[in-house]
């Protein structure tokens, strides 16, 4: 649809006909200041199109009235594919009286309640979810809602949905949700909202029953073993008893024991027998034993008189022969003590001289030790006074470096004044024979033929004729020489000399004065290395005389050799004191030991002696234990082989102790193992009774089976949870797609548009609401919310504009109308959206009304007047 | 009288706990094995018979709860006029002191547990060859002594032995192994057999008479007994099956293709009569593939009828959905439905994903069918 004239009549201030003429298919433009009648333009229009001409009570159409009164007249001329159609409707207080007609070309074509239709299935309002609500903008709508939320969402998504398919199809829509809800329950029921299996869910119930019966499993298994194991046990225990008791078993051990027992006694009464026989032998032996040591004592007690008398004679004659060579060691003795302190005087009196040569020998070299001392000491004391003297002249004379400062200044000012005598003026005096006295120079004589330089100047007298004064040039030369000359006089002046010669004079005397003290120093170091001090201590320590002067005294050599031969003799002496000494010893130990030797020998005889009392009695006694000891031996013969008789084929009584021992044990044995096998079995057939009655080993096999069909419900359950996560996931990615695709056309349609006013950005819209959601720029992204008014306002209006072009592209294009829009927005920013709004008027109508008529001088396109209307024809 | 009658049964496993199933089919399942004894009496009372042989596993565990053990020599003893003739098998060796120890203190005298391999006249001419187990694993053959037996020069020679004749792992040689051929080399009129629980004809006079009421899919159909008349003119004996079990158990595969009638095939495979549903097991495999509508339908289909089953489980992890565009079109035509239902196609479809992957995708998949179904309104 496409608007070509709009007429009004009685509305509001429009009190006579006016008409807007001319529209264009593409941008028009209306720009009239305000109170001209733009928004009384947008309200007839809007009442035209969306109210009934009979819905006078509608407050909106009631607005339209003027205050002179008058029914509002409204109509327009549209093109709808082609053809060119009129609505025309008058409002009226009364308003069952409000008309409303359609003409096409000139014809009447619809009138009263079937134009009313055909215009709502025309234009749908914006409660029917028509476009109206999204291409008609009032002043300062920086949103989309032109009306209700509802209208205009419906408007939205019925856009859209006739681009990308109704929402529903496009996402699922309800079935998606409720499907999606289904699907969620179903997880919920195996797992977290967080994904994690949960443990009261199916599967967390399965895993805990797998849990639960392998528990039981191991339980019972360990149950059915110990049964198994308590039924082997008893079968081993009967098997044994029926060993045990076998009856012939039992009477081959009874056969054993007595056997066993039988050979035991016979054994033990041989035994018996025996042990007698060994007794009678044992007494024999005892008796034959005690008279072979009677005997025996009896023969040793006499043997050892014969021996103690025998040693006592020997012993004596030792100690005799050894009392004689004591006395003649003795002798020796005292004879080597007498050459030994004969030796020892003549040899102290040599030492004794010796000490005396040598004592006075040392004093006559101290002596003379002080004579050169003194010597030295008389030179170090007059070199001392050399050296302080040269010290002294040499600190009066001017030093060296203040020498050098006095010769450096000489230097720079010689240096000076020869250049300039150089280059100043000079006179040579050539006189006449006999005039030369007559001419002076500063009342000098003038040399002859000498060239006389004069730096400073000076004053010629002639005598007989005058004076020539000549005046130095004023060169700067001169008072540098000045300068330096000062500095010299200044360096002469500080060291208190007239003349250089001088101080040169004291700097030689000077270094002479040095030489002489270095030389006397080096000298008082020869004399007294150690300081004068130091030489007068040691002279005074020496004695000025020898003490004792005697002249007997022998040579140092003479009582040197004295010493060494009384010496000698003395050390022959000692050695053969000491050899006598040493064999003195001797002899006397020999003689000692002689003495105790004889004294024990004595001891000796008189005990054995004493032991024995008669010695012929002894020997009777012998005689007599000899012939009893014959007696016993041949008893003691008799008695052993009566013994060796009974030895001979006796029963092994151990082994016969040990058989017995053994076949009591079996029988024992047997017994004891009877028993415990009787106890045994009795508490197994308790514990098997008891055991057997709980059928454990069918519970184990019905649990394995019921274990078994666990495990493959776990699996099975488990498969269940993928496949409900999977179609979750599937469905989740498949409704994001479709999302997409839903709001796809009007991102495609508005990305252009977008660009041309905020370069570079993108539009986000939520696929429930299509409205915008964002704002991303290349420096980040906004919430709608946050974007400033004139930015809002700007993507309202793109939007529309996006829309509108879907609208055209399916077929229903409508016009657009901009009630003062764009009122934020900035001059600059301003001129894009004319770009923008110029790109879509290319196919699409759009309609401009504004105030602001310098601005939107700018945007071009048609420009629209409202002016006085002719006749109105067509009605 | 020209031949010798007796009822061949084996492996009653009486005890077996079924713990892999719920707990009222595992009741009704226990209650059942601890009805056969009865039954057997009830089928020789009707076929004139006197001797029941059991070829072993009587009982299900070595350790069965003294209550079962008395009830079971109880329940046979009150049967005074046949005679039972029982050898322990692998499951109730001689090992298992409480059972036989229990029948030695309380059986009545027409029960016989054979606990050696010593030959035992049956009848008048009629000589019992049996063969014991004395441990779980006894590493021989126990019919090797049957050949070196003698019996009365005209005597009837009827094996009972308990073991297998076909070593099912070659790479683990079994000396256990029963030869083909006992019957033959032991001149045996009949070899009684179990451990098999199916029945199982090795040749004419060789039988396992499998278990008298069934324990597992692998052997499905309903429990019998063998009455064997065994003439005493040296032909071979007469066998005749007689049910004796309470439930029959059902291993069915569906193998199903798109476009066929899933629930008319499912019904064709299952018992025709409704009304033995409650005495049936049923385990199915279903194979091939499906279109999603069908698939649900049947899922449906399975989930109203099992209940009315004993026991009813099926396995469709081998079960393919083919998808039509139809029946993507039945979750959505277009949008975020549609897009999902695509991508978990795609997925389920793709064959660089793991199995598991992609089943999990295809389960999905029809989970979102099923969920838009119920949400359709």
């Amino acid at each position: 649809m496409k608007l070509r004239s709009i007429r009004l009549n009685n509305v509001r201030r429009f009190t006579e006909p006016v008409e807007i003429t001319g529209i264009g298919p593409g941008l028009n433009v209306l720009s009239a200041p305000n109170e001209n009648g733009k928004s009384t333009l947008f309200d007839a229009l809007h009442a035209l199109f969306f109210f009934d001409a009979k819905s006078w009570k509608q407050k909106e159409a009631a607005t339209l009235a003027p205050h002179a009164g008058g029914n509002p007249e409204v109509s327009a001329e549209i093109e709808v594919d082609g053809e060119v159609f009129k609505i025309s409707k008058t409002f009226t207080k009364t308003a069952s009286k409000g008309e409303v007609t359609v003409h096409r070309d000139g014809h009447l074509f619809k009138q009263a309640d079937a134009a009313e239709v055909w215009i709502r299935d025309l234009i749908k309002s914006p409660k029917d979810g028509g476009p109206a609500g999204l291409l008609w903008v009032r002043q300062g709508l920086t949103t989309l809602h032109a009306y209700k939320d509802d209208d205009t969402l419906t408007a939205r998504r019925g856009l859209l949905s006739s681009v990308a398919g109704e929402i529903e199809d496009v996402t699922g829509g309800r079935k998606m949700e409720a499907i999606r809800a289904a699907l969620k329950a179903d997880l919920e029921r195996y797992v977290t909202k967080t994904g994690k299996v949960s443990s009261n869910g199916l599967l967390g119930q399965a895993r805990n029953a797998v849990e639960a019966l392998s528990t039981v499993q191991t339980q019972l298994e360990t149950q059915v073993n110990g049964l198994r194991t308590k039924l082997a046990d008893r079968r081993n225990l009967v098997a044994e008893q029926t060993v045990l008791k076998d009856p012939e078993t039992v009477k081959q051990q009874e056969t054993k024991l007595h056997a066993a027992n039988a050979d035991l006694e016979a054994a033990e009464a041989h035994a018996a027998k025996h042990s007698a026989a060994l007794s009678h032998v044992a007494s024999i032996e005892l008796a034959l034993e005690g008279n072979r040591g009677r005997l025996t004592s009896l023969r040793e007690r006499l043997r050892e008189c014969d021996d103690a008398s025998e040693e006592m004679r020997k012993t004596s004659d030792a100690l005799t022969e050894h009392s004689k060579g004591l006395n003649a060691v003795a002798q020796e003795l005292e004879r080597a003590q007498a050459q030994e302190t004969d030796t020892r005087a003549v040899s102290t009196k040599a030492r004794a001289a010796l000490d005396a040569v040598l004592a006075t020998e040392a004093d006559r070299q101290d002596v003379a030790r002080r004579k050169e001392l003194s010597v030295r000491l008389k030179d170090a004391q007059a070199l001392t006074v050399q050296a302080a003297n040269a010290r002294k002249s040499v600190a009066a004379a001017p030093s060296r470096a203040d020498m050098a400062v006095l010769e450096d200044a000489w230097r720079d000012y010689d240096l000076l004044d020869r250049a300039n005598n150089a280059s100043a003026a000079a006179i040579t005096l050539d006189c006449a024979p006999g005039q030369t006295d007559r001419i002076t120079l500063n009342d000098m004589a003038l040399p002859q033929g000498v060239r006389t330089p004069l730096p400073q100047g000076g004053t010629i007298k002639i005598s007989g004729f005058g004076s020539i004064q000549i005046h130095p040039a004023e060169l700067g030369e001169a008072k540098a020489l000045g300068k330096a000359r000062a500095h010299f006089d200044q360096a002469l002046l500080a060291l208190a000399f007239d003349t250089l010669e001088h101080a040169r004079k004291a700097a030689r005397t000077r270094d002479e004065a040095q030489e002489n003290l270095d030389r006397y120093e080096a000298q008082l170091k020869i004399a007294a290395p150690e300081g004068i001090d130091t030489l007068l201590t040691e002279i005074a320590s020496l004695p000025e005389h020898v003490a004792a002067d005697d002249v007997d005294l022998p040579s140092r050599t003479g009582a040197e050799t004295a010493v060494g031969q009384a010496q000698e003799a003395h050390q022959s002496a000692l050695v053969k004191l000491e050899s006598a000494q040493a064999r003195h010893r001797t002899v006397q130990d020999s003689v000692l030991r002689a003495q105790v030797t004889r004294d024990h020998a004595q001891t000796r005889s008189e005990r054995a002696y004493a032991a024995i009392e008669d010695v012929d009695a002894a020997r009777a006694q012998i005689t007599t234990l000899q012939a009893t000891g014959d007696d016993l031996q041949n008893d003691f013969n008799q008695a052993a082989a009566a013994v060796e008789e009974l030895s001979k084929d006796a029963p092994d009584l151990e082994f016969a102790k040990a058989s017995a021992t053994r076949a009591r044990g079996v029988a024992e044995q047997t017994r004891a193992r009877l028993h415990e096998i009787d106890k045994g079995l009795a508490r197994l057939e308790a514990l098997i009774d008891h055991e057997a009655g709980l059928a454990v080993e069918e519970q184990l096999a019905e649990t394995e089976g019921r274990l078994s069909t666990a495990k493959s419900h776990e699996a099975d359950v488990l498969r269940e949870l993928k496949v409900l996560q999977r179609l979750d996931a599937a469905l989740a990615a498949a409704q994001a797609d479709a999302h997409e695709a839903y709001i796809g056309p009007i991102i495609q349609e508005l990305r252009p548009l977008l660009r041309m006013v905020l370069p570079g950005a993108e539009l986000k819209l939520d696929a429930d609401t299509v409205l915008p959601t964002g704002l991303v720029r290349p420096e980040g992204e906004d919430s709608y919310d946050q974007l400033s008014g004139g930015t809002q306002e700007q993507i309202a209006l793109l939007v529309r504009l996006a829309f509108a072009r879907l609208l055209a592209n399916a077929g229903t294009p409508a016009p657009i109308i901009l009630d003062d829009a764009i009122v934020y927005t900035d001059d600059d920013r301003i001129e894009r959206m004319f770009d923008a709004l110029t790109k879509q008027a290319s196919d699409q109508q759009i309609i401009v009304l504004s105030c602001r008529q310098k601005v939107f001088r700018g945007l071009g396109g048609q420009t629209l007047t409202i002016q006085k209307a002719g006749p109105d024809l067509a009605s | 009288m020209t031949n010798f009658r007796f009822l061949h049964i084996s492996d009653l496993h009486l005890g077996k706990p079924f713990g892999r199933f719920e707990d009222e089919v595992r009741s009704d399942l226990r209650n059942a094995r601890q009805e056969l004894i009865p039954s057997v009496i009830t089928a020789a009372a009707q076929h004139d018979i006197e001797h029941i042989v059991i070829a072993g596993d009587t009982f299900d565990q070595e350790t069965p709860s003294l209550r079962l053990i008395r009830q079971t020599v109880s329940a046979m003893g009150s049967a005074s006029d046949l005679t039972w003739w029982i050898i322990p098998g692998n499951h109730d060796s001689l090992n298992a002191d409480l059972i036989w120890q229990t029948f030695d203190t309380h059986a009545a005298n027409n029960i016989r547990v054979l606990k050696t391999n010593t030959p035992v006249a049956m009848s008048e001419g009629v000589w019992l060859l049996p063969a014991p187990c004395p441990v779980r694993s006894p590493g021989y053959d126990l019919t090797e002594a049957m050949a070196t037996q003698d019996t009365p020069d005209g005597a009837l020679r009827i094996g009972l032995a308990h073991g297998g004749v076909v070593n099912f792992r070659p790479e683990e040689p079994n000396a256990e192994t029963i030869p083909l051929d006992r019957a033959e080399t032991a001149r045996l009129d009949y070899l009684a057999l179990g451990d098999w629980h199916g029945t199982l004809q090795i040749s004419p006079r060789t039988w396992y008479s499998g278990t008298p009421e069934r324990d597992r899919f692998k052997h499905a159909g309903r429990g019998v007994g063998l009455l064997v008349d065994v003439p005493f003119s040296g032909n071979a004996p007469k066998i005749e099956e007689i049910a004796l079990g309470q439930y029959t158990w059902h291993a069915l595969e569906l193998n199903l293709s798109p476009g066929m009638d899933p629930i008319r095939a499912l019904h064709g495979q299952l018992p025709p009569d409704p009304d033995g549903w409650r005495d049936s097991l049923i385990d199915l495999r279903l194979v091939g593939h499906q279109h999603l509508p069908d698939r649900m339908a049947l899922q449906t289909e399975l989930a109203r009828i099992a209940p009315e089953f004993c026991h009813f489980e099926w396995d469709d992890r081998n079960l393919r959905t083919e998808y039509k565009p139809d029946d993507l079109d039945m979750i959505a035509q277009g949008g975020a439905l549609r897009i999902a239902a695509d991508m978990l196609k795609d997925e389920a479809d793709n064959a660089d994903l793991a199995r598991d992957e992609r089943d999990v995708a295809e389960a999905a998949l029809t989970r979102l069918y099923s969920l838009v179904k119920d949400h359709a309104s």
